[in-house]
C-alpha cells in the first residue's frame, strides 16, 4: 500500500469516526484526485481484512465489515433495536430520496413527521443542515444509519437506483424530468 | 351493497398506510375507481376511534377527499379543484405505495448486519451490552471521543462605563452648577459607548423637561440649558 494509503488509515483508526473528506486532504495533503486514490488503496488493503471504509455526507469512516457483523453480534453482544413502522418509512424516504425537505417528508408520507424527524435526529440516524437562507432545512442520512443497515455507502441500498428514481415518488416531489 | 370490511384493529401509521391495507384486503388496486370501494371502510375505521389522536387530522384530510370520490357519480361534475383533489390523492398513494415497500425492506434488514466503530460503538445507534468489566475501559474511551471538543473560551476584560442613571446624574449635577453646557465638549474623549449613553440621558433630561436642549444644525454644538 502507498504511503498515503497507509496514513488514511491510520488517521481513521485514531479518529474512531467520521472524518471530513475536506479534512483528509488537509491531513494527507493532497487533493480530492489523490484522496479517491488514497481510498481506493486502502480500500483494497483491506478487502480481506474484516474493516471496511464507510462513505457518508459526514465523510470517510474505519468500521467493521458486514461480513463479521454476526460474529461480533454474538461475541461483542449488544441489544439490537428495531425501527417502528414510522421510522422505517421515513429513514427509507430519507434514504432513497434525500436530501428532503420535512414538508416532502410529510407529503409522501401523508402525516406529520415532525415527531419521528426529531425522534430520528436526536438518535443519531438522520442529519439536518439548513439549504440556503429563506430555505427549508434539508434531511438526509448519517453514517451511523448507514453502520445500522450495513451498508458502506447509501447507493448501496437495496433497490437504490430503482427507488430513487421512482417516476411516482419524483413526480411527487416535483422533480419529475422531462 | 358490499358489506363494510371489518379492518383489523391495529394501529395505521396513517391514512396511506390504511388505505392501502384496504385495498390488498379487498384485493383492489389503489385507483380513483376503487378508492370509491374503500371509502366505506376507510370512514367506518375513523369513526371506530382506534386511530392514534394525534394522527387524526391527517386521517380526516385524507376522509374528505374520498368522501369527494364517492359522491362523485351523484354530482354532474366535479370543479376543477376537486378533480385535482381527488387526483392528488391517487397520486399520492401510488408514489407512497413503493416507499411503503423499501420500508418494510428497511425493516427487515435493520440491526442485521451492522457495522461497529471502534471502542466498541455499534453503528446504528443500537445499545452495546457490556458483558464484562474488562470491557469497561474501552466502553468509556468511546464514550469520551464521542464527546463534543469544548468552545475555547477567551475572556475579555473590558473597563465598565458609567450606566445611563450616572450619566444623568452626572449632567444634571454639571447643568445645575453650570447653567449652559455644550454636549460634544462635555462628552470629548468618552469612548463611543459613554458617548452613546450621554446622549440618552441627556435626551431624557429634555424629555422631563429638566434641561433645554438648543442645536442650530447637525454639524452645531449641542447646548443644554438649565431649565
Amino acid at each position: 500500500m502507498t504511503p498515503q494509503g497507509q496514513q488514511l488509515v491510520a488517521v481513521l483508526f485514531v479518529a474512531g469516526e467520521a472524518v471530513s473528506r475536506a479534512e483528509l486532504c488537509r491531513l494527507l495533503q493532497t487533493d480530492e484526485s489523490g484522496l479517491e486514490q488514497a481510498l481506493a488503496d486502502a480500500q483494497a488493503y483491506l478487502q480481506e481484512s474484516g474493516l471496511t471504509l464507510v462513505h457518508s455526507d459526514s465523510g470517510v469512516e474505519l468500521t467493521t465489515s458486514p461480513g463479521v457483523a454476526e460474529f461480533l453480534a454474538t461475541a461483542w453482544g449488544g441489544a439490537a433495536t428495531e425501527l417502528t413502522r414510522a421510522a422505517a418509512e421515513t429513514l427509507a424516504l430519507v434514504a432513497y430520496c434525500g436530501p428532503v425537505t420535512r414538508f416532502e417528508i410529510d407529503s409522501l408520507r401523508g402525516v406529520d413527521s415532525r415527531r419521528i424527524l426529531r425522534g430520528l435526529w436526536r438518535a443519531g440516524l438522520v442529519q439536518r443542515q439548513r439549504a440556503r437562507q429563506g430555505r427549508a432545512a434539508l434531511y438526509s442520512v448519517s453514517e451511523e444509519f448507514l453502520k445500522g443497515v450495513g451498508v458502506t455507502r447509501r447507493e448501496d441500498l437495496p433497490r437504490f437506483q430503482e427507488l430513487a428514481q421512482h417516476p411516482d415518488i419524483q413526480r411527487m416531489l416535483g422533480r419529475q424530468t422531462i | 351493497m358490499r358489506p363494510v370490511l371489518h379492518v383489523k384493529l391495529e394501529n395505521f401509521e396513517g391514512p396511506f398506510d390504511l388505505l392501502l391495507e384496504l385495498a390488498r384486503a379487498r384485493r383492489v388496486d389503489v385507483t380513483a375507481m376503487s378508492l370509491r370501494e374503500i371509502t366505506d371502510d376507510f370512514l367506518q375505521y375513523v369513526r371506530s376511534g382506534e386511530c392514534t389522536p394525534e394522527l387524526l387530522g391527517d386521517f380526516l384530510v385524507v376522509a374528505a377527499t374520498l368522501l369527494l370520490v364517492k359522491v362523485r357519480h351523484l354530482l354532474p361534475r366535479l370543479t376543477p379543484d376537486e378533480e385535482q383533489e381527488v387526483s392528488g390523492l391517487t397520486e399520492r398513494l401510488s408514489a407512497y405505495q413503493p416507499l411503503r415497500m423499501a420500508a418494510d425492506e428497511l425493516r427487515a434488514q435493520w440491526g442485521r448486519h451492522v457495522l461497529w466503530s471502534g471502542a466498541g460503538r455499534a453503528g446504528g445507534g443500537l445499545a452495546l451490552t457490556v458483558h464484562d468489566v474488562g470491557r469497561l475501559p474501552a466502553a468509556l474511551e468511546g464514550l469520551i471521543t464521542a464527546l463534543p471538543r469544548p468552545i475555547a473560551v477567551r475572556a475579555h476584560l473590558r473597563p465598565r462605563g458609567k450606566s445611563l442613571n450616572e450619566w444623568l446624574q452626572l449632567f444634571r449635577e454639571r447643568v445645575s452648577t453650570l447653567e449652559r453646557l455644550v454636549f460634544q465638549r462635555a462628552v470629548s474623549g468618552q469612548t463611543r459607548q459613554d458617548v452613546a449613553i450621554s446622549f440618552l440621558a441627556v435626551l431624557e433630561l429634555a424629555r422631563t423637561q429638566q434641561v433645554r436642549l438648543q442645536q442650530d444644525s447637525f454639524d452645531q454644538d449641542l447646548i443644554i440649558q438649565r431649565v
